[in-house]
């Protein structure tokens, strides 16, 4: 058979393909001891040896042999050891230690400023709300379902007999999923420089201003108060903390400093998931208290505000200040 | 890495002054890759709720599952939590044990990786998945659809936050590296022609008959090969020889 190859080049690279194989086998047989934790302590040291011989051949595999079965399976190892040796060492259950400990605390101090607009923001809108409400009963409709409207007229809450309706672990699961749905809108929404937090913040605000003015004027504002308060410290709060990440996102946007637009915004988005990691969890405390406490005529006023109470200055403690017993 | 990509590329620059082209998926596999994990996550959360109600209760508590009744109040939680968790958290979930990858990404032959090369973390892959609530505005995916045509590595809202791109797997057939290399000793053909030889190879069933004694002969004068087998069975095992498999 006439092979067109030059045989004294297949010749030398049969010679160093015969010289690599082992060492590639008992490379890539590292590898997979490696994925599963082995407590031997000279394999790391084999494995970087061993990924700088790798790193060499696959140089010379470009150049000899571009495009073949081999330089790809030369590329594929490649790619496994540099993720094994490269990629920063990870334990997720101390990342998150870390983050709820010092990380999200320290970013929540850094970004009182938009904390601050966002909670005024949203106590603006609900101030709006009420006017606009109280000065144009008419308007409820726009914040209001037909239903709603008649059952306040008709002197109850839409909230009565709440349990009648749905048993309160499906009432507190679909909240749950309700209020995280929202929450993770009033920050995502932030990518579109701001502006869709701005929307959900206000309109949030607006709905809420605008349902306990026309409650009151049915003499029902207590009774919406009752059933909110327990629940709502900690959901509003969460709400409006997903919102300042928005708004974070979309000062990342305009202006992103010496980063370039793409990098600011991924550092703004690493910087909120920390904060969120932490508070939306609350959001299923919430959820609970919401299916089981809120709806329930048998738990009275007092109970429900030390409820409240409770679970938002827990909620603050834990975001402004951390866990400050533990250390670095 | 092909000779002549058809996708584009993006470079990992390792410590080590190598650098590593990674071909990055279009729209097409991706939204391939999304369609089967839906209908893959659908499908679970509907097995799970009807096949939870048939072992632990009976199909008839969905008549009575709304109602208020305490007894009725775990059902919920056994029954609709494990399905909600399916559907909505299959993605984070599946992303992080299959380190960057899903069953309809494998199917695909896509995976996700950040763009320093490496396999994603879970807070990336969490942000990446949040995003998700504004790439699927206002429906079917038109945001994350429009944003991953036009953005240079075809990726959506969540991909840009979470700083990972979804791309092509390598195809390196399913034998080990050793395994080709050693394959590669035994025969006395050149790289390019060796590797020819063996995507012919593993074609073959796929190919009619025509077409394998075509390719087949075709691929011996290539190499100068005068050897004409008379029937398919008697090309394949040539070419087998030569291929030292």
């Amino acid at each position: 058979m006439a092979e067109s190859h030059d045989d004294t080049e297949q010749r030398a690279l049969g010679a160093w393909l015969e010289k690599r194989v082992p060492a590639w086998r008992e490379l890539e047989s590292l590898f997979k001891t490696r994925d599963r934790k082995s407590a031997d302590i000279d394999e790391p040291r084999k494995i970087i040896s061993g990924f700088h011989m790798l790193v060499s051949d696959l140089s010379l595999a470009r150049q000899a042999i571009p495009g073949s079965r081999i330089h790809r399976w030369l590329e594929t190892l490649f790619l496994r050891g540099h993720q094994l040796i490269f990629r920063a060492p990870g334990n997720t259950l101390l990342r998150i230690r870390d983050i709820y400990a010092f990380e999200s605390p320290a970013l929540i101090r850094d970004m009182s400023n938009l904390l601050i607009y966002t909670i005024v923001l949203f106590i603006g809108a609900i101030l709006c709300g009420w006017l606009l409400i109280s000065a144009f009963p008419d308007l409820t409709t726009l914040f209001a379902s037909t239903d709603m409207i008649n059952r306040v007229q008709s002197g109850e809450l839409w909230t009565d007999g709440l349990l009648n309706i749905m048993p309160s672990s499906l009432l507190s699961l679909s909240l749950m999923t309700n209020n995280i749905t929202v929450s993770i809108f009033a920050f995502s929404l932030g990518a579109f420089y701001g502006l869709g937090t701005l929307y959900i913040i206000t309109l949030n605000g607006l709905m809420l201003g605008g349902v306990f003015a026309f409650t009151a004027q049915y003499g029902l504002s207590d009774e919406l108060f009752k059933f909110i308060i327990a629940h709502g410290v900690v959901e509003l709060s969460v709400i409006c903390i997903a919102g300042a990440m928005g708004l974070k996102l979309g000062e990342a946007l305009l202006r992103p400093g010496p980063r370039t637009r793409q990098q600011a915004f991924r550092k703004a988005t690493s910087d909120a998931g920390k904060v969120l990691l932490v508070a939306l969890p609350f959001l299923v405390v919430a959820g609970l208290i919401e299916g089981y406490i809120s709806p329930d005529p048998q738990f009275d006023m007092p109970l429900r505000i030390m409820v409240g109470v409770v679970s938002g200055i827990f909620f603050w403690l834990l975001l402004v200040f951390g866990l400050p017993w533990l250390k670095r | 890495m092909d000779k002549n990509p058809v996708n584009d590329l993006i470079y990992v620059n390792s410590a080590d002054a190598m650098s590593y082209a990674l071909e990055v998926a279009g729209v097409g596999a991706r939204s391939y890759a999304f369609v089967l994990d839906w209908h893959i996550r659908l499908l679970a959360a509907l097995v799970w709720i009807y096949l939870s109600a048939f072992l632990f209760y009976d199909l008839s508590i969905f008549s009575t599952l709304f109602e208020e009744d305490t007894a009725n109040a775990a059902a919920v939680w056994v029954i609709f939590l494990p399905a909600t968790i399916m559907y909505f958290f299959y993605h984070p979930i599946l992303e992080t044990i299959m380190h960057g990858s899903t069953p309809g990404k494998r199917t695909a032959g896509v995976r996700l990786m950040t763009l320093e090369g490496f396999t994603p973390g879970i807070g990336s892959i969490l942000i990446r998945n949040i995003f998700r609530l504004i790439d699927g505005l206002p429906g079917v995916y038109t945001v994350g659809l429009i944003v991953a045509i036009f953005t240079r590595n075809h990726v959506r809202i969540g991909d840009i936050a979470a700083g990972t791109v979804l791309v092509y797997e390598k195809n390196t057939g399913k034998q080990s590296l050793s395994d080709v290399a050693q394959q590669s000793l035994n025969s006395s053909l050149s790289a390019e022609n060796y590797d020819l030889l063996l995507e012919l190879l593993e074609r073959w069933q796929q190919l009619d008959k025509a077409q394998r004694m075509h390719l087949g002969q075709q691929f011996l004068n290539r190499i100068g090969d005068e050897i004409h087998p008379q029937d398919q069975a008697q090309l394949k095992s040539h070419l087998q020889k030569l291929a030292g498999v």
